[in-house]
């Protein structure tokens, strides 16, 4: 069996040479600048859309991840959307109830939402105020909706506690139809925020003879009736989705495009690769290639309304101690995070709500930002001078790349700055956020990220001492009675006042140490025009789909056939 | 023969209980759930999600309920792609798995073999030293990297080949090179090996001193055993190649089941889980004995009657 073997190594390092010339070769001729773009429309108007999963469902009320809702909020249109601010706007509903134009009673409980006698299904049929009710009682369903994360964003609607988890029943929930174009819905508490809540997915209108009909099976092409721009035309599980506009669509934001194709593309090189054959016309720039398109005039940068940060279990020493927490705040070169760790693609953050958050004020933390000196002084008022006596400690992420990066950042910073050791524990993903959900943990490094645009779905879930989210054991008396306050404030001024100062509050303890706001880079071609970014975007203008037209180009960039 | 084989097939059913025992424990003493992700659900949305798929029982009914229906035939639902049937997402994945680790299996033996015997009879000259060295360099570059480059070349570059997905042949191109790769070489140096080594034996000698063609001696005399070795290691490899590559699959976007495993795992699908291991089972099993069939087709000593 003896093979003289040339040295393998050497084989092995000249084809990784090679490989690392090839990919720079690919990089100085990638982007085809060649091809010029017109303003005459494309003759084929279709936008391809890379998501790295599949997804799971595309039931609206079920729909709780990017590609998910992505997918879902071009089949149906619900009572309101948004406009490019995120202010809310009619879609299905005729105007925005407010307490002068009626839509609202005096004690802030009942809405009465009028409908447009044009909006339809896919199919054609009207859609109707019974197609709201049928829609909210699935919501709140046991065997349904309430099986889902958002049905709780909901629950101010009388009897909607009671049958999704008290074993009530659909009669229960007061949402009812006046007549065909009316829906009155009926709360047992205030909540300021409904009409932005029934601006998202999950409170869109569904055809109950459909789900009758096909049930597990209605959300598949053929079963599916829509009432948004966009109907699902063909569905090939881990490989593509493929959407057509809706002939049957009603509304004033009249899609462009024809056809709206999602490609499965799992990994996150290949599909830049698929970008340049021009396979695709929108995907994600990952973070190891940031600097490669840096001024790539393809590249779109967009904020998101999320937050990363360093979250404390509150319960045990040595973080139960603010002077403790407020010296790690200290001791974080939070604009040396994002030029590091980021390649610069973030904005450093010492407040916990991101900028564009409606009330978020950017001073807040300002003054809990880096400074060593401070940093020091203050862990020595702790009792841990110099960081004599202070244990070393656990810092969890979930195992990838990026977290692992951050991770060890922070690591060398308060072993820096502080005297701190810090063992790093990367965990597997779902033993990850078992072990955080339950508090099983001392340190650790995750960010909260907008359902929607208020700080509403910020600060009470995670900060009240009975938030829902409060895994950190965080308490303070002053942050639960604002928050409470808060809750069933109907001034939108005064609401977003007191939210501010559990802000402060929030941030004064150090319940969390907030590092940055990170920004999403995507690669777009050229010649999609009207792409429209919000920072609510789960994939990028999957808000505003309906306004994207493609634009013809002079000299079409080389493609390999798809099929 | 035939009760050879009725024994074989017998004794894979404990083997099938075990795996399904083992794999039921460790998946659900991994902690997490199938509903866990960066946003928890409400605690009683938990509750609902749960009890509708029978997950609030305790564990020793819910894989009673399980076996009861395996022995049905039935595999369950898939949590994680809003409740399809697990044999359609088994029979999908399989499908695109077996097309390409057969394509991939075919070209691994045809080149694998190739290669070897070639280098064998050209022993020590220029052609053999470049055989080997293809292979060696086959052989130590990993399925990703090699992924990558001819992604970077085919596709990046030349624009040749579509980056991914699955359906036409063009897409097959990349993923059956990038996954036969290794086997090839693997298959060559056996075959090289194994060759040289049937070269010294008498029956050679007086093949050719009979007069025999150098065609057929090679061919008929040469082959026929330098391939029983060969044949050992195409059983596990060509099980390892239909049961699909989560790297592979992974890099070219092929909706395979090496795929459909590693996402059913990460998401906690217990349903998938289960059965991806019960088929992994299964073509490892049968995997085995087509190769030990095929045994005594080369090999005229073996046949099988009472344990012959």
């Amino acid at each position: 069996m003896q093979i003289s073997l040339p040295r393998p190594h050497l084989a092995g390092l000249a084809l990784g040479l090679l490989l690392a010339m090839l990919t720079a070769l690919a990089a100085a001729c990638g982007g085809d600048g060649a091809s010029s773009v017109s303003g005459q429309l494309a003759e084929n108007q279709e936008l391809r859309v890379r998501i790295a999963g599949d997804p799971s469902t595309i039931d609206p009320q079920l729909a709780s991840f990017a590609e998910e809702i992505s997918v879902t909020k071009q089949l149906f249109r619900g009572l309101f959307t948004y406009d490019e601010q995120l202010n809310v706007v009619p879609a299905v509903a005729l105007e925005v109830p407010t307490k002068e134009n009626g839509g609202i009673s005096e004690d802030g409980l009942t809405y009465t939402i009028n409908l447009r006698q044009d909006a339809t299904w896919s199919d054609g049929q009207p859609v109707t105020a019974n197609d709201f009710v049928y829609a909210f009682k699935r919501l709140f369903d046991p065997e349904a909706g309430a099986q889902g994360y958002y049905f709780d964003f909901y629950t101010a609607i009388a009897g909607a506690e009671a049958f999704a988890y008290e074993g009530g029943s659909a009669d229960g929930v007061q949402v009812t139809a006046v007549n065909d174009d009316t829906l009155q819905i009926t709360l047992s508490r205030e909540q300021p925020t409904l009409p932005t809540l029934l601006a998202l997915w999950p409170a869109s209108p569904l055809r109950e003879d459909v789900i009758a009909e096909h049930g597990d099976a209605w959300t598949e092409p053929g079963n599916l009736i829509g009432n948004g721009p966009f109907v699902l035309a063909e569905y090939t599980p881990e490989d593509r989705i493929v959407l057509e506009a809706n002939a049957a669509y009603w509304g004033d934001d009249q899609p462009t495009l024809q056809r709206l194709v999602y490609r499965i593309i799992p990994e996150d090189s290949a599909a830049v690769i698929a970008y340049e054959n021009n396979e695709i016309d929108v995907t994600s720039i990952p973070p190891a290639d940031i600097a490669r398109f840096e001024n790539d005039p393809e590249r779109i940068g967009f904020g998101q309304l999320e937050t990363y940060a360093l979250q404390y279990n509150h319960t045990s020493a040595p973080f139960d101690n603010v002077l403790v927490r407020q010296a790690f705040s200290r001791a974080i070169d939070r604009d040396a995070f994002v030029r590091v760790v980021q390649g610069g693609a973030g904005v450093p953050a010492t407040g916990w709500l991101p900028p564009g958050m409606p009330g978020a004020d950017p001073a807040v933390g300002a003054d809990l930002g880096f400074d060593v000196e401070v940093a020091r002084a203050l862990l020595g008022e702790a009792g841990y001078a110099d960081g004599e006596g202070f244990p070393t400690v656990t810092l969890s992420i979930a195992e990838d790349s990026s977290n692992r990066l951050a991770a060890e950042f922070l690591q060398e910073q308060l072993n820096q700055n502080l005297g701190i050791d810090v063992d790093i524990e990367a965990l597997e993903e779902g033993t990850y956020f078992d072990r955080y959900g339950s508090g099983d943990f001392q340190v650790t490094w995750l960010s909260w990220f907008a359902d929607y645009a208020d700080p509403e779905n910020w600060l009470p879930q995670q900060f009240a001492t009975d938030g829902g989210f409060n895994v950190l054991g965080y308490s303070n008396p002053q942050v639960d009675d604002l928050i409470a306050q808060a809750a069933i404030e109907l001034d939108g001024a005064q609401r977003l006042a007191l939210y501010g100062q559990v802000h402060e509050l929030i941030i004064e303890d150090q319940a969390v140490t907030p590092v940055f706001h990170p920004e999403r880079n995507y690669l777009v071609r050229e010649n999609v025009a009207d792409l429209v970014t919000t920072a609510l975007d789960a994939s990028p203008g999957d808000w505003f789909v309906t306004s994207v037209r493609i634009l013809a180009t002079d000299a079409a960039p080389p493609a390999s056939e798809d099929e | 023969m035939a009760r050879y084989l009725l024994e074989r097939i017998v004794w894979t059913v404990p083997v099938l209980l075990a795996v399904v025992t083992v794999t039921f424990v460790l998946m659900h003493r991994v902690p997490g759930g199938p509903w866990d992700g960066a946003k928890p659900l409400p605690p009683e949305a938990l509750e609902n999600v749960n009890h509708a798929y029978g997950l609030d029982r305790p564990l020793l009914v819910q894989f009673g309920d399980y076996l009861a229906g395996l022995a049905r035939g039935d595999l369950g639902v898939s949590f994680r792609s809003g409740n399809r049937p697990v044999a359609d997402v088994l029979a999908d994945g399989a499908r695109v798995s077996a097309t390409l680790g057969l394509l991939a299996l075919a070209l691994s033996v045809t080149a694998g073999v190739t290669l070897g015997v070639v280098s064998s009879l050209r022993r020590n000259t220029l052609v053999d030293h470049a055989a080997v060295g293809f292979a060696t360099a086959s052989a130590s570059v990993p399925s990703f990297i090699l992924g990558m480059l001819l992604l970077v070349v085919f596709t990046a570059e030349l624009h040749w080949l579509p980056s991914g997905g699955w359906g036409s042949p063009k897409q097959a191109i990349m993923p059956v090179l990038a996954l036969s790769a290794l086997p090839a070489a693997y298959i060559a140096r056996v075959t090289r090996a194994s060759m040289l080594e049937v070269l010294q034996h008498d029956y050679v000698r007086t093949a050719r001193a009979k007069g025999l063609t150098e065609r057929s001696v090679v061919l008929r005399h040469m082959l026929r055993n330098a391939l029983i070795p060969v044949l050992t290691v195409i059983g596990p490899i060509g099980a390892m190649l239909v049961t699909g590559s989560f790297i592979v699959e992974q890099l070219f976007a092929v909706p395979g089941i090496g795929r459909t495993f590693v996402v059913s795992i990460q998401a906690r699908d217990y349903g998938v889980i289960m059965g991806v291991a019960l088929f992994y089972t299964f073509v490892v099993a049968a995997a085995n004995l087509t190769v030990d069939l095929l045994y005594a087709v080369a090999d005229p000593r073996m046949r099988y009657g009472r344990y012959g």
